[in-house]
């Protein structure tokens, strides 16, 4: 299996499971309140976890599947040498944008080093984590259409 | 270095970056030059995204396309030409009144307008309306959909704000019913002119029978808003209610979800649903760098030496919103111009409700307001009909909205009431 297909299959699960998992908790909160004596604190935080790590796996499947929206508005009057140059900036803008992003988790994740969730106690890194996963599958993706939009430039 | 960082974020913008990315990537540049330390880019993104009422977003997109995996389209669209289709111009009716009844379920304007429009702009111009006309009916009457509740404008502005949700939901469902009936004044007026068709009468028995197939959608926006309304539920308690519901009635009732088609409605909602978050994060950092230049307390300012009257200051904002919906999609515009210009209003004592409905509908007529308005393009494209063309169509139904947008603006009552009756 290549890397692209490893990639695309872990991110698509990733974004299924974690989706389900912030469905999961947050009807367990509901059914907590509603059947049992007390709603467990932790319901609420393990959602909000679950629901960043779902964004940070589909983001990558976003930017691939176009799905960011974008101002087409003076695009559309540019002529098509000017166009094809743009076609190749956006990706490469991408990937320093979330190549920076990317990077600067890692400081991030020494911050997450010293702390703990109030509720569920785990370690801030976990979460923090996902912005790494986020970052680096758009940086993943920005660069394959950079060398895509490079082919086409050349040929 | 404002000015900066504006510049970069046009230019990204006119050279057609994701608007997300150009927030983040000015940001980046901004702080670049600022000196100040990059970790502020991720931090400030994960703060943005985690707030437990935008867990509501994904939860009623999902909920939203299980319904329609189900063929809610077809049935609710079915459902008003039973009702309506015997008036002369029936279609242009059944058109608008089922986008305020999908409204409940989509929450979008463009997704409104794609959904429906593939149904409805076929059907229109087979029966003989001209093709402009029914491409800029449907793009007009996608527009109702993010101010009646559920709206995903509204929970955006909520986050922003920290109104409620619930009483925001409220506040939009005057004004939208508003717009939907001034739609279909305007539509009657021009099938009359036209002569355009009318079906027969159905039948009670069909009626119902029609109502029946559709009930159950429905009732997935009844036990949102009631839920939410009545403190049953929170926001995000209820979309995942709503979750379950679809996945019950797409599956026992509908009979048309299985496990692969639900999973590729959770995979394409999330898709949609990360592509607004990360909005939704770098809007956060845009958001943290403007308050820390005063920004929004400079325009306030500004604005304020220049004039204090609440209608004058109303105007400019309704003339600032209308322009940048024209160009720009409702939530980005919100995220980066609500929290602004919510201060701006404050000062001169607008409700900052009614001020966010004002907010939202006049983001969501920018987008059928020619020439750029993308409803117009997704509708045009639809209908394989010029954008000139179906601009033309829409001036009278861009009329009609402008002028609720006057009365909303101008009779707070509009907003406020229901909220004030139903919440306080």
């Amino acid at each position: 299996m290549s890397f692209k297909i490893f990639l695309s299959k872990f991110l698509k699960y990733g974004t299924l499971l974690t989706s389900l998992g912030f469905i999961i908790t947050v009807s367990l909160q509901i059914f907590a309140r509603f059947f049992l004596s007390d709603v467990p604190p932790w319901t609420e935080e393990a959602s909000r976890i679950l629901f960043i790590y779902a964004i940070a796996f589909s983001g990558g499947l976003a930017y691939r599947g176009n799905y960011f929206v974008f101002l087409e508005a003076f695009y559309t009057g540019f002529s098509d040498a000017l166009k094809k140059r743009i076609d190749l900036i956006s990706p490469l803008l991408s990937l320093v944008l979330f190549g920076f992003c990317g990077f600067y988790t890692m400081s991030m994740l020494e911050m997450g080093l010293n702390e703990h969730s109030p509720t569920l106690h785990i370690i801030m890194i976990i979460p923090f984590f996902s912005i790494v996963i986020l970052s680096l599958s758009i940086s993943y993706y920005s660069f394959l259409a950079l060398l895509k939009k490079i082919k086409f430039w050349k040929s | 270095m404002i000015l900066l960082l504006i510049i970069v974020f046009v230019v990204c913008l006119c050279f057609r970056f994701p608007i997300a990315f150009s927030l983040g990537l000015s940001c980046l540049v901004y702080f670049i030059f600022k000196g100040t330390p990059l970790v502020v880019v991720p931090l400030k993104m994960y703060a943005g995204i985690d707030v437990f009422v935008l867990l509501s977003i994904p939860g009623f997109i999902i909920a939203g396309n299980l319904m329609n995996q189900g063929g809610l389209t077809d049935k609710i669209i079915k459902f008003c030409n039973h009702l309506l289709g015997h008036i002369r111009g029936g279609l242009s009716y059944v058109n608008i009144s089922a986008s305020m009844l999908f409204a409940g379920i989509s929450g979008t304007a463009i997704s409104d307008t794609a959904s429906l429009g593939a149904v409805m702009i076929p059907a229109m111009k087979k029966e003989g309306y001209d093709s402009s006309f029914s491409c800029a009916i449907t793009a007009a009457s996608s527009t109702v959909g993010p101010i009646i509740p559920p709206s995903l404008p509204m929970i955006i502005a909520a986050t922003l704000s920290g109104l409620s949700v619930g009483k925001l939901f409220l506040a939009g469902a005057i004004p939208g019913l508003l717009l939907g009936l001034g739609l279909m004044l305007v539509a009657y007026f021009v099938a009359k002119k036209k002569n355009y068709p009318k079906h027969q009468k159905s039948s009670i028995l069909q009626i119902l029978k029609s109502f029946t197939d559709t009930f159950w959608a429905l009732l997935m926006t009844l036990i949102i808003l009631f839920g939410i309304i009545g403190g049953v539920f929170t926001p995000t308690e209820a979309s995942v209610v709503a979750v379950l519901y679809a996945l019950f009635i797409g599956t026992f009732v509908y009979k048309k979800l299985n496990l692969k088609n639900i999973s590729i409605v959770i995979l394409d909602s999330m898709k949609t649903t990360a592509s607004l978050m990360i909005l939704v994060g770098f809007a956060n950092l845009f958001g943290f760098i403007l308050i820390t230049e005063q920004i929004p307390q400079r325009i306030s300012e500004q604005i304020l030496l220049w004039t204090n009257n609440k209608y004058a200051v109303l105007l400019l904002i309704n003339l600032l919103l209308i322009l940048v919906g024209t160009f720009m999609e409702t939530i980005a515009a919100l995220l980066i111009l609500f929290p602004i210009l919510l201060k701006v209003a404050i000062e001169v004592d607008v409700e900052p409700m009614h001020f966010t409905v004002i907010a939202v509908l006049n983001l969501i007529i920018g987008l059928t307001t020619p020439p750029v308005g993308v409803c117009l393009f997704v509708a045009s494209s639809i209908g394989k009909t010029s954008i000139g063309k179906v601009s033309r169509a829409g001036l009278p139904f861009l009329a009609v909205s402008l002028l609720v947008l006057v009365l909303v603006s101008l009779f707070p009552e509009l907003s406020l009431f229901l909220p004030n009756l139903i919440m306080d």
